[in-house]
């Protein structure tokens, strides 16, 4: 009898910690996802790293096209462009910490995770009044394969995705 | 009715028809920037008296030359998937050896501000002589074009159709 007594405290106990804690992480994430507009900058490099300059713009170009499909979002902004008053804006920065060219022609004929194509990042998202750090992370966008190879740029576009799921799900 | 449907039709060129003008360059790879494009959509480019105009059937976007706030042409590499894989497909295989083949492009880097002062790019390719008349039509305009020599020395390159590298000049 005192047994099933202690078993049934412990399963009440734990019952009631687990929905505190389900009631906490609903009130964080209720309490972060209140950005509706994003403002982009353009990600640095870090020195050493050989990134192309096209490939510099299109990172934030295929961001802000994968940032723009979150439903919930009313508008991407651009560096430089004006905030929106009395609403809070998002704030995504990012630096690119690796880059490895690759090649098409030595995956697409010798595969294996030959010639992939790399992008690592680093990204920090701010508050955009307040200057507030909310998230920081590395990402990366990888080419191993695809057809004929798959092209390099798939790399940006991989980064871009994994960006925008991280805000998605962290602010959205 | 059908005498005046006659007469119409016998003038080619009324006068009333405005003949579309030929762009200036035709056929360009469109990589990323221009809104409602695909990557490596072909697109048309003509430089206007106010802007840069981007078209295709289904899409017109002018950049004007007063938000441009820099261009850079980098040569780049091009590999023609399509090609490849015709090429496979009808010679059992031997024919993806095609993907070694690299086709030398002129990259266009147009970096400029959008209406509300925001920076936006465009990233375009095209035929080495396409580059070179693209330079002399946009400093025609009084838009310098930047080809980098000492970006050009950490730009080496890469593929994917885009190994930008030092564009030298014979």
């Amino acid at each position: 009898m005192r047994g099933v007594l202690i078993i049934t405290a412990v399963l009440a106990s734990s019952v009631a910690l687990t929905s505190s804690a389900t009631a906490q992480e609903k009130s964080g994430k209720t309490k972060e996802k209140k950005y509706q507009y994003v403002q982009v900058n353009r990600f640095e490099v870090q020195p050493g790293v050989d990134l192309p300059p096209d490939y510099q713009l299109t990172i934030v170009e295929d961001l802000d096209k994968a940032l723009g499909k979150i439903k919930t979002m009313k508008q991407v902004l651009r560096e430089g462009e004006a905030l929106p008053e009395g609403q809070p804006v998002l704030l995504v920065t990012g630096t690119v910490t690796k880059f490895k060219k690759g090649s098409q022609a030595t995956r697409y004929l010798v595969g294996f995770g030959a010639g992939s194509t790399v992008i690592d990042a680093h990204i920090k998202c701010y508050d955009a009044t307040t200057k507030e750090l909310l998230l920081e992370r590395d990402v990366d966008g990888k080419v191993v394969m695809g057809m004929m190879g798959g092209k390099s740029e798939g790399a940006n576009n991989g980064l871009a995705k994994e960006i925008a799921k991280d805000i998605k799900e962290t602010f959205f | 009715m059908i005498a005046a449907l006659v007469a119409v039709d016998s003038f080619p060129n009324p006068g009333y028809c405005v003949e579309r003008v030929q762009p200036d360059l035709q056929k360009l790879f469109h990589l990323v920037g221009i809104p409602g494009l695909r990557r490596d959509e072909r697109v048309n480019l003509t430089a206007g008296p106010d802007g840069l105009l981007f078209e295709t059937k289904k899409v017109r976007f002018q950049v004007p030359y007063a938000r441009i706030r820099q261009v850079l042409l980098l040569r780049a590499d091009r590999r023609y998937e399509g090609r490849t894989y015709a090429a496979a497909v009808a010679t059992y295989g031997l024919g993806s050896l095609l993907i070694l083949k690299k086709h030398p492009v002129d990259t266009v880097v147009l970096d400029y501000v959008n209406e509300h002062g925001g920076k936006m790019g465009i990233v375009i390719q095209m035929e080495i002589s396409q580059g070179d008349l693209f330079e002399n039509l946009l400093k025609g305009q009084g838009v310098p074009v930047v080809e980098p020599d000492g970006v050009a020395g950490s730009l080496t390159k890469d593929e994917t159709g885009t190994e930008t590298t030092e564009r030298n000049k014979p």
